[in-house]
């Protein structure tokens, strides 16, 4: 197949509309270097995107962007640098022993995260040294997960969150990437409608992530009682 | 002139800012381009309060993966509304609530006001919002409704067979050249591969 003939299927995957046998080799040749298709990929997934503008805009009420800057502000005012964990012993977060903030940073954390509920998640089959901690604010409804110790990705691939509930629907709460000291961090705003969440968990999907969980369960953590 | 790139270009220094961490940089994405994203999420689920997450976890998102925006790969309001609408149909699916979505269809975006953005962004996006809207309405009736249920509605091709009483050969031929169609109106609009 020539690059050609594949400028109409990149426009079919940037709508979603290949199948995954098409798409598999489609992606591979992009991701083997080819200019022109990156390009022409580039351009389709503009006009996907631009297709949304047929849509009229619409105002979100405000509480949405406080709760936006409520879960990105702890990144904004602590200033962690990457370290050992020795340095948290005195800290209330002294679980979290993935990135170590500065004084300051554990003062201002700790006061933050004073109320949160904490929860351990720790690594499975694949990944047993893997580990990490849910920092639940549970009036905001937001989580601040926090891993460590985990493999980068494969190529293509993602590690995406689960909320589990009681009866076993899994709901995604998002995708994220560890960088090359196995460290990464996700905020997560709670669904609402979520009454209870059981299990958190984590598990590695294609790129993008997936409606339902496809791949082996890298981390997990219980949250009922 | 290409308008996206215009107002891409502006948004290309937020995204880097975004990047290294500054919140009023992600604040001042979120004020151009949360109308367009509530917008989409709103039209895709049918229900506020769902919309509103929906649309606050696509800016968390963009915050905790800004790295992993690639200038190559297209323009920042695309990048967002693809995201945007990839969450939302995650959401749809996962909660099959799609039969009842196609009925109440288009009503729910007629009560609400306009997002307030910059004057640049806004007369920007309606520029594009012009020329796709142009792109659409050369499209047959049949082409764009099975487009439609597609792109909002995250209906794959035997759904949407299933829903039009149709072959699913249909379906797919209609798809496939409703795109096409729709491709060659923007290139023609903009300069053949001016919509990257």
């Amino acid at each position: 197949m020539s690059c050609a003939d594949r400028k109409d299927l990149l426009l079919l995957y940037a709508f979603d509309q290949l199948e995954p046998e098409e798409a598999g080799p489609l992606l591979a040749h992009v991701r083997s270097g080819c200019p022109r298709c990156a390009g022409e990929l580039a351009a389709a997934r503009t006009i996907a995107g631009h297709v949304a503008l047929a849509v009229p805009p619409v105002s979100p009420p405000p509480r949405v962007k406080a709760k936006l800057l409520a879960a990105t502000a702890a990144r904004r005012t602590v200033p962690w640098m990457p370290a050992a964990g020795a340095a948290l012993a005195a800290a209330a977060i002294t679980a979290v022993a993935i990135l170590v903030p500065t004084q300051r940073g554990v003062n201002a954390l700790r006061a933050e995260l004073a109320a949160a509920r904490v929860v351990s998640m720790t690594g499975t089959g694949p990944q047993p040294q893997a580990a990490a901690r849910i920092f639940w604010d549970e009036p905001k409804g937001i989580w601040h997960v926090y891993v460590a110790n985990m493999k980068p990705s494969d190529p293509g691939r993602t590690y995406q969150l689960w909320f589990i509930t009681p009866d076993q629907r899994k709901v995604s709460a998002g995708t994220f990437d560890v960088g090359r000291g196995g460290v990464g961090e996700i905020v997560v705003v709670v669904p609402r409608e979520l009454e209870e969440i059981a299990v958190a968990a984590v598990t590695e999907e294609p790129s993008g992530g997936v409606p339902q969980p496809t791949g082996a369960i890298q981390l997990v953590g219980k949250l009922g009682t | 002139m290409n308008p996206a790139v215009s107002t891409a270009d502006d948004d290309f220094g937020l995204m880097d800012a975004v990047a290294a961490r500054d919140q009023r940089a992600l604040a001042s994405l979120y004020d151009r381009h949360s109308g367009a994203v509530f917008g989409l999420c709103l039209r895709i689920l049918r229900e506020r309060e769902e919309a509103e997450e929906a649309t606050c976890d696509v800016f968390i998102e963009l915050w905790n993966r800004s790295s992993r925006f690639d200038r190559d790969r297209g323009h920042p309001l695309a990048y967002l509304l693809n995201l945007a609408r990839s969450r939302a149909i995650d959401r749809l699916r996962s909660r099959g609530r799609r039969n009842r979505l196609i009925v109440v269809r288009d009503e729910a975006e007629s009560h609400d006001t306009p997002s307030p953005s910059s004057p640049l962004a806004d007369t920007m996006t309606a520029e594009m919002r012009s020329r796709l809207e142009h792109a659409l309405s050369g499209l047959q009736p049949g082409q764009k409704r099975a487009l439609e249920l597609a792109y909002f509605d995250g209906m794959s091709h035997s759904e949407i067979a299933t829903a039009l009483n149709e072959p699913l050969g249909t379906v797919k031929t209609r798809i496939r050249q409703g795109l096409l169609r729709m491709r060659e109106t923007l290139d023609a609009q903009y300069g053949e591969g001016a919509a990257s």
